[in-house]
């Protein structure tokens, strides 16, 4: 009885308190000239660790329950299955540190039209709905494109969620970074930043900005000759 | 039919007296009976303030798509604000019968307000509409308004017999070896037959009434066009069958509400003395609940699970539970809100109990209660070899009764065996049943989170960053005698590195806890705390805590305490750096709007085990009403 009051008045309370849950997810796509690369999908919990910490002592929260170290594992695992199944994807690494939250996956691909959709049936195997996001090199004229359509549907779902819910996203954060072999020579988005290099660029926004809309991250750059 | 439960609901939210107590027509069979003390209310807040509350604008949102209703405020119901609104529920071994009564002053407005529903008019002014599926029933005259809702008690028509009797064909016996031929029961002139007979005494005595039923009969002949089929021995016809039992459950209402409009019972509640022993007068809603075990029995299998536990049927429930009565009174005043439930316990019963509750708070506890500084704690005391020695009776009483697939000797013979593994009095003296945790304030913590640095080609390269989070401070105290076990447990501890010495106290090492854990034992007293300084004191026997009497008299003489004190809250969390910071100013606001809250529960007397929850109304709100509602305009936002 007190082990499952002590770990009960632990998790309730500190989940109560600690208010400033948030975190990132980065997407990083390297690629090379011949339109094969690598992209790392990275998704950090670390700054709310301790809250995840507490939930995780917990069957359920707010009506939603809390997935074991043993299920986010079985995720992971579903998920690099998912992905070595994939046309044009090879090498599918997974890092998933517990202690901070923070999981990665990684692998290479033949060409950047075969990561097409890849985000949203992994999304849709979870039965969420994903905005449409889609990728093109044009090798004989050197450009890289990125559509992203806004989708209401993301709203939709954002305000069926409880206000203790959406706390959850008011900080969190979208950094996405495409690497290539040459330099850019221009980008169409004004929001997105080129590196000192010159050969990489990157889009940093809010979870909020993607749910609402008022952030578009398509973009059309043209590498230099 | 959402739309009914919520004119249902506003009838009980929305009562007083007609010529004569409408309670009076509350038969002394109900089991269930609920009253709502409009005058008090509307006395205390006008009710045409709640239309503007979050509450009064979400009940009209429950209205929901039927525009047919007219309705734009609980006004418009017709019903008369300073009378009392009652909700009774009576059953038969077929029908759970919910009904309504309240007194009206303004029939126009409920007239109105079904203006565009088809009303049928009868003898002597009164009007009656039944919805869709004639389950709900409404029916009133310029002084009074009655609704009922049958529901029927789906492990009744379970019986092979009884679904063969009314043509359902879901039970019907599956028979492989012979043919068996079922013939098609046209229920409704049976049913018909059955009511007739039931009612005739009655009607013989009451012309209105059997008019009234008379014209409800050939009503019912007009409109009825069901053809019931067949059941055969290997068809499923859920169709069929819902339509059966909807007009079940639509002879049982039209019967029921005829029955509580035009008479009054012989004997009624008011001659019972259980409700009567349970009301308060004083009470601005309440509830009596009659043998709340058999209530269970009856109803968890029914509608509220909304399937059927066949084993009820199989394990009849009817042997005593111990529980006599359940009651609970909402007390609203200027000053604070007050929720008071108590039950009513058998004599074998509220013996065991008193032996469980007999233990008091170990008045060691209050050298480490500061009053002042405290945010809240919770404490309750239970004799815990009382309670195992009493567990396999409790056991047998409670889970015998259930129906939940365990019959009564089950129950016992799992009680037995659970009594034959353990020491009580080992246990006891490990855990002797009275605890409490105490919050006394706040601390700060610093935090490493990973984040990210952007090389000049964009490559991430993660860093660990350090933020502060704000987190409660607690200490918890049990009596338990320190023994072997938990010595052995604690060196086992150290081994294993999961737990570390330092000084007299220890500290527990779990892994990606986001809290430290310290405990000790001393006087006879476990502590743990997340506080290092609260540890060291206690070892040091230097902790510093004064205790109102008030709190001491309250702990002591209640076997579950718990307090909130939202103000400390608020300004424990404010002093610390992150109290200016948008998401912890927000809860900081939310804190400020509350009162003090406490819920004790008082020492058996009489064989009634009881328990009050008050909530003192804060500054900046009229009187206990107004409160409520700005509670649930927090709530509903």
């Amino acid at each position: 009885m007190p082990t499952v009051l002590i770990r009960q008045t632990i998790a309730v309370v500190a989940s109560i308190l600690l208010l400033s849950s948030c975190f990132q997810v980065v997407e990083e796509i390297t690629l090379k000239n011949d339109g094969s690369g690598e992209m790392q999908l990275t998704v950090n919990f670390s700054q709310s660790k301790s809250k995840l910490a507490s939930i995780m002592l917990m069957d359920s929260l707010n009506g939603h329950k809390i997935p074991s170290e043993k299920d986010i594992q079985q995720f992971m695992n579903e998920t690099v299955d998912y992905l070595k199944k994939s046309k044009g994807v090879s090498n599918v690494k997974k890092t998933l540190d517990l202690k901070n939250y923070i999981a990665t996956v990684n692998f290479s691909f033949k060409d950047l039209s075969d990561i097409n959709g890849l985000t949203k049936k992994l999304l849709e195997k979870e039965k969420s709905k994903a905005p449409v996001n889609s990728y093109a090199f044009e090798k004989t004229i050197g450009q890289v494109k990125r559509v992203y359509q806004y989708s209401p549907a993301m709203k939709k779902e954002y305000d069926k969620l409880k206000a203790r819910d959406r706390e959850l996203f008011k900080n969190a954060g979208f950094t996405s970074i495409f690497r290539f072999d040459k330099a850019i020579a221009s980008s169409s988005n004004k929001t997105a930043k080129i590196s000192p290099s010159g050969k990489a660029i990157m889009i940093k926004t809010t979870a909020l900005a993607l749910i609402f809309g008022s952030s578009n991250i398509s973009n059309s750059i043209q590498l230099a000759k | 039919m959402k739309k009914y439960f919520c004119f249902a609901f506003l009838l009980l939210v929305a009562n007083g007296v007609h010529a004569q107590n409408p309670a009076l027509k509350i038969p002394s069979t109900a089991n269930v009976v609920g009253s709502i003390n409009l005058g008090k209310i509307n006395g205390m807040m006008p009710i045409t303030e709640w239309d503007k509350t979050s509450l009064g604008k979400k009940l009209k949102e429950m209205r929901g798509s039927d525009t047919t209703l007219q309705y734009n405020s609980v006004q418009d119901l017709g019903i008369d604000l300073n009378s009392t609104l009652y909700y009774f529920h009576t059953e038969n071994d077929s029908m759970h019968l919910n009904t309504v009564l309240a007194t009206l002053n303004n029939a126009g407005k409920t007239d109105q307000f079904f203006a565009n529903k088809e009303i049928v008019r009868l003898a002597g002014n009164v009007r009656k509409h039944v919805d869709n599926d004639s389950t709900d029933y409404f029916m009133w005259n310029d002084v009074q308004m009655i609704y009922v809702k049958a529901l029927m008690k789906d492990a009744y028509f379970k019986d092979a017999t009884v679904a063969q009797r009314h043509g359902l064909s879901y039970n019907v016996p599956r028979i492989y070896d012979e043919e068996v031929t079922i013939d098609a029961v046209d229920t409704l002139p049976m049913l018909m037959d059955d009511l007739q007979k039931i009612d005739s005494a009655r009607a013989a005595e009451d012309s209105v009434l059997e008019n009234t039923l008379k014209e409800e009969m050939n009503e019912m002949e007009d409109t009825v066009s069901i053809i019931y089929e067949a059941a055969d021995e290997s068809d499923f016809d859920y169709y069929n069958d819902l339509k059966i039992k909807k007009r079940l459950m639509a002879v049982s209402a039209a019967a029921a509400i005829n029955e509580f409009f035009y008479t009054t019972p012989a004997i009624s509640v008011l001659s019972n003395s259980s409700y009567i022993k349970n009301y308060d007068a004083s009470a601005a809603a309440s509830i009596w609940v009659d043998k709340p075990m058999d209530f269970y029995t009856s109803l968890v299998p029914g509608y509220l699970l909304y399937k059927t536990n066949p084993l009820n049927v199989a394990f009849k429930m009817n042997e005593e539970s111990g529980y006599e009565s359940f009651a609970a009174s909402l007390l609203l005043d200027d000053r604070r809100l007050t929720m008071h439930t108590q039950m009513e316990l058998s004599p074998a019963m509220a013996a065991m109990q008193e032996k469980i509750l007999s233990r008091k708070l170990n008045k060691r506890f209050f050298k480490y209660i500061d009053t002042d500084s405290m945010l809240g704690y919770m404490s309750w005391a239970l004799d815990t070899k009382a309670y195992l020695e009493q567990m396999p009776q409790l056991l047998e009483r409670t889970y015998g009764s259930m129906g939940a697939g365990v019959g009564r000797e089950e129950a016992s013979l799992a009680a037995e065996l659970i009594s034959l593994l353990i020491d009580e009095e080992a246990i006891a003296n490990m855990i002797k049943g009275d605890a409490m945790v105490v919050f006394d304030g706040v601390y700060q913590q610093q935090v490493n989170y990973t984040d990210y640095t952007y090389d000049e080609n964009f490559k991430a390269t993660a860093v660990e960053k350090t933020k502060t989070e704000t987190l409660p401070r607690f200490l918890m105290m049990m009596s338990s005698e320190e023994n072997d076990l938990i010595r052995k447990l604690v060196k086992y501890g150290i081994k294993k590195e999961v737990v570390k010495q330092s000084g007299s106290f220890y500290e527990i090492e779990i892994p990606k806890n986001p809290v430290r854990l310290f405990f000790m034992n001393k006087d006879d007293i476990f502590f743990l705390t997340n506080s290092l300084s609260n540890i060291e004191q206690i070892s040091a026997g230097t902790f510093k805590a004064s205790i109102s009497k008030k709190e001491k008299k309250s702990l002591s003489s209640h076997p579950f305490s718990m307090y909130i004190n939202p103000k400390n809250i608020s300004g424990k969390i404010a002093q610390t750096d992150l109290g200016a910071t948008e998401s912890l100013g927000e809860m900081i606001n939310s804190f400020n709007k509350m009162g003090e809250v406490r819920m004790q529960a008082n020492a058996m007397k009489n064989n009634i085990y009881s328990a009050d929850l008050w909530m003192d109304v804060p500054a900046g709100n009229t009187n206990a009403v107004t409160y409520f509602f700005s509670l649930f305009d927090g709530m509903l936002k």
